[in-house]
């Protein structure tokens, strides 16, 4: 329903923007597709905009809690990616903590290892953006061991990341509170908004004043 | 009646000089490519190795009782093997037999080898009945001599290469038998004749639009463009360079999105099986350069619809999952389109790529004629740069190049248009210079949005100030759109990055300043090189220097005025058309000393390509009208002309090296 009324939004804001540029620049018939294109151009970096700007996030706590089952060679934890609402995460937004950058994943070794400066922390807390069907995804292999997760409600877990053969091990946080996807959703809807109408106008205003005679 | 018509027909048409100089010059060029090709017949690789033999050690003589059995598994089509037999010291006598069968035991083809006619030279025994198709196989060699004395042995190499095992008399063995596997047609003949056709046509083409027709140069440039181009999709296969198949499966990944299909659990991308099979063995081949045997792979992989077209995990990330790089939608677009299209259209996976390669071909080829149309100066410089062997190798290949080097030309163009421009511009030229804008700030990171330091060259009086300050917020806007989360992200390796040799660049200017200066001088012919084809991109296949600095100097003639004919740029204005470059330059090498850090030294900044320079390079040339070194007649459709002649053979010295023993 968010999504759906996310979606109508952009169409209306859209169509509306559409609608002030044409009624403002008045163009010639010939013009019209052009300016229909623009518009369009506009829209899409607009949508594009609200893609990447950082919205509301929940915080999630990882820990490294150095123990591992019995059939395990090591304690590592390897954070592979997050994935919410389809969309995949591998740049993580750190809060507190840090661990190391291997291949591509987010991992915590333990201090012993000397391969390593030990300047890992045990817990790590991330910002993990708000969305309905949100993931975390642990790289899995026989040197993985337990990590404890501590979710938006607090609600804590521990994971066994090990697996006999590399593979992926999968923890679902679950949707985020309804108030704050409508929350977020609102702010998308306001930074299409601001940012559809604010390159639509700047194009009128700077199209406008030349044709006035700003030149 | 019919004949004095012909007749005053042709003697109409040998009154123009050029038309006369047209047939001669067909007549010749046919001729020469008839030479060369009977000349070259026996010269032309017709063989692709499917399987590499190593000769290592020779077996124990084979005599009759004992069978040695190879299986052995082929990873493309074959219709020859290849054998290493050892003769003993004393007399052969006898006869060896080798048998190929099916994995279900079916016999293919058997061969009885007079063991006196053996030597230590590989025997190539042809198969009956066409090739076989990649798959599992078993070959056994017995003999029917009974005196081990006079038997001959075969060569065996250590390690199963073949995913198979030898046994003798049933007994698993540590060797195998040295075995090759070749492909053998006229493939290569066929590429060679039908390239070398398509280009002299190309030039037949060209010097009728130019001296015939004399039709508009932007034109000539698409049609150039297309038919060079359709040259150059078949010169270079679809793998050939090492990031290629990065770029596929970015490319697949985009694909995806539109096609509504998400990433598997562990983030890599869903691809048809046939296609994951195609990319999986293609990739694996040894070689990055074209050579028969790419051609012979995707000869191969070759069909015209997917076979399987159940989605799996392919096990690979592309470069939107990475997250670091340079790779929007936007920069990909014509390929995504092609692939997209081509998987509805339910294709192979080679002839999906194609598409997608075409696509590209087809938009940046209107951009450049745009470009060429726009632009009242360096019309010919736009279309000789897009010529030139490295633009055409990128703007064919899989890469996210192509549509930068388009929009780079189409925003250039757009702005000496302005800057000659008498009149204010009107929406719709003001609209078209906006999607250039975000179109090139869109692609390869942004980095060329340097570019938009042009709108210095503007007089206020064709473009406001209102508009250019409009035009610079949506350039940088769009940049931050689509890479922002690439520049501000909050990255969790920050705190792991190796030290930078020199320190950072912020920190340490002149040290850095000096080891880009240094990074010039050092590298000064390998840019050059690489900005005009002599090395293509990351394959190392080159062309002589010799043609690279033919076309530099092309290039640089039609670069000058006529006679001195305005419009000319002021010095002023020279010094604007230098910034981009300066800035461009800087750009390339900041990225590269922070990304690459660990592989440059104190003197050489490594990684830097001359194609990098393509999109600025139009401003260097354009820096060289002048008025007091100037063209006394307007040779400028001669050059071109010329200029194609050498694109030919600049095609001869690809595939020489590609297809010639």
């Amino acid at each position: 329903m968010i999504k759906a009324t996310i979606l109508i939004c952009e169409v209306l804001c859209f169509v509306l923007a559409l609608m002030i540029a044409i009624r403002l620049l008045k163009p010639q018939r010939k013009s019209v597709s052009c300016l229909v294109l623009c518009i369009s151009a506009f829209a899409l970096l607009s949508h594009q905009t609200m893609q990447v700007v950082p919205l509301l996030h929940d915080e999630i706590s990882l820990t490294a809690l150095d123990q591992k089952n019995e059939e395990s060679k090591g304690a590592e934890v390897d954070l592979n990616h997050i994935r919410v609402d389809n969309r995949l995460i591998t740049a993580f937004n750190i809060k507190e903590g840090s661990w190391y950058s291997v291949s591509g994943r987010y991992s915590w070794r333990p201090a012993e290892d000397t391969r390593w400066d030990g300047s890992a922390s045990d817990s790590i807390t991330l910002r993990v953006p708000v969305g309905w069907e949100r993931t975390i995804h642990f790289h899995s292999n026989p040197w993985r061991g337990y990590v404890q997760i501590s979710d938006p409600n607090h609600h804590k877990e521990i994971l066994d990341t090990y697996s006999e053969e590399a593979g992926i091990v999968t923890y679902a946080i679950g949707k985020s509170d309804q108030w704050k996807l409508l929350l977020n959703g609102a702010l998308q809807i306001l930074i299409y908004t601001l940012s559809l109408s604010l390159l639509t106008f700047m194009f009128i205003f700077v199209t406008h004043h030349s044709k006035e005679g700003g030149e | 009646m019919l004949a004095e018509k012909i007749k005053s027909k042709c003697s109409k048409a040998f009154q123009n000089k050029w038309l006369v100089s047209f047939i001669v010059l067909a007549v010749i060029s046919a001729v020469v490519l008839l030479f060369a090709i009977s000349n070259l017949h026996g010269r032309i690789k017709t063989e692709a190795q499917i399987l590499a033999p190593k000769a290592e050690t020779a077996s124990a003589p084979i005599s009759s009782g004992v069978t040695y059995e190879q299986s052995f598994a082929s990873r493309g089509t074959f219709n020859r093997i290849q054998l290493f037999f050892a003769p003993s010291g004393s007399p052969n006598t006898g006869a060896t037999t080798v048998e190929l069968y099916t994995a279900s035991g079916n016999s293919i083809t058997r061969w009885e080898i007079e063991n006196s006619t053996i030597t230590e030279d590989p025997v190539l025994l042809e198969l009956d009945g066409g090739a076989q198709e990649k798959g599992d196989y078993r070959l056994t060699v017995s003999s029917d001599s009974p005196d081990p004395g006079t038997s001959a042995g075969i060569f065996l190499q250590q390690g199963s290469i073949y995913e198979g095992e030898l046994r003798i008399d049933g007994e698993v063995q540590e060797s195998d038998i040295s075995i090759g596997l070749y492909q053998q047609t006229n493939l290569g003949y066929f590429l060679l004749t039908g390239i070398l056709l398509l280009s002299l046509i190309c030039l037949w083409v060209s010097f009728i639009l130019l001296f015939i027709y004399k039709t508009a140069l932007w034109k000539t440039a698409i049609v150039l463009l297309m038919g060079f181009g359709m040259a150059y999709l078949f010169i270079f296969p679809s793998g050939t360079v090492n990031d290629t198949w990065r770029h596929y499966i970015t490319v697949y990944d985009y694909s995806n999105d539109l096609l509504g299909i998400p990433k598997d659990d562990s983030g890599t991308v869903m691809m048809r099986k046939s296609d994951l099979d195609t990319y999986v063995r293609y990739r694996a081949l040894p070689n990055r350069n074209p050579c028969i045997d790419q051609y012979f792979e995707e000869f191969d992989e070759f069909s015209w619809q997917c076979a399987d077209k159940t989605l799996v995990a392919s096990g690979e990330t592309s470069l939107v999952t990475r997250g670091n790089n340079a790779s929007s939608m936007v920069a990909y677009f014509p390929q995504i389109v092609g692939l997209t299209v081509g998987r509805l259209l339910s294709l192979g996976a080679i002839p999906c790529i194609f598409l997608a390669r075409f696509i590209q071909l087809v938009c940046v080829a209107l951009m450049i004629g745009f470009a060429v149309k726009l632009t009242p100066v360096g019309k010919e410089v736009l279309l000789l740069l897009s010529l030139t062997p490295i633009f055409m190798q990128q703007i064919t290949a899989l890469s996210y190049d192509g549509v930068a080097f388009g929009f780079a030309f189409l925003l250039i163009a757009l702005c000496v248009k302005f800057r000659f421009e008498k009149t204010a511009v009107s929406t719709e030229s003001y609209i078209a210079f906006l999607f250039s804008t975000m179109g090139l700030a869109a692609c390869r990171g942004g980095m060329y949005i340097v570019l938009l330091a042009l709108l210095f060259i503007i007089p206020n009086a064709v473009l406001s100030l209102w508009k250019k300050l409009f035009a610079g917020l949506i350039g940088i806007f769009t940049t931050l759109a689509f890479y922002g989360n690439v520049y501000f992200n909050v990255s969790s390796s920050a705190g792991n990055e190796t030290a930078l040799n020199l320190g950072s660049p912020f920190e340490h200017p002149v040290q850095v300043g000096m080891a880009v200066v240094s990074s010039l001088i050092e590298n000064v012919d390998t840019y050059v090189g690489g900005m005009f084809g002599q090395q293509m991109g990351w394959s190392s296949s080159t062309i002589p220097f010799t043609l690279t600095f033919a076309f530099l100097l092309l290039i640089m003639i039609v670069s000058l005025s006529v006679d001195g004919t305005p419009p000319t740029f002021s010095a002023k204005d020279k010094a604007v058309l230098f910034l981009p470059i300066l800035f461009t330059v800087g750009i390339c090498f900041f990225m590269m000393y922070v990304g690459e850090n660990w592989k440059a030294t104190v003197w050489n900044i490594w990684g830097v390509q001359g194609r990098y320079f393509i999109p600025v390079l139009p401003l260097a040339f354009l820096m060289l009208r002048n008025r007091f070194i100037v063209l006394k007649k307007d040779i400028r459709k001669i050059v071109i002309y010329l200029f194609c002649n050498l694109e030919v053979l600049a095609f001869f010295s690809l595939l020489r090296v590609y297809l010639i023993r």
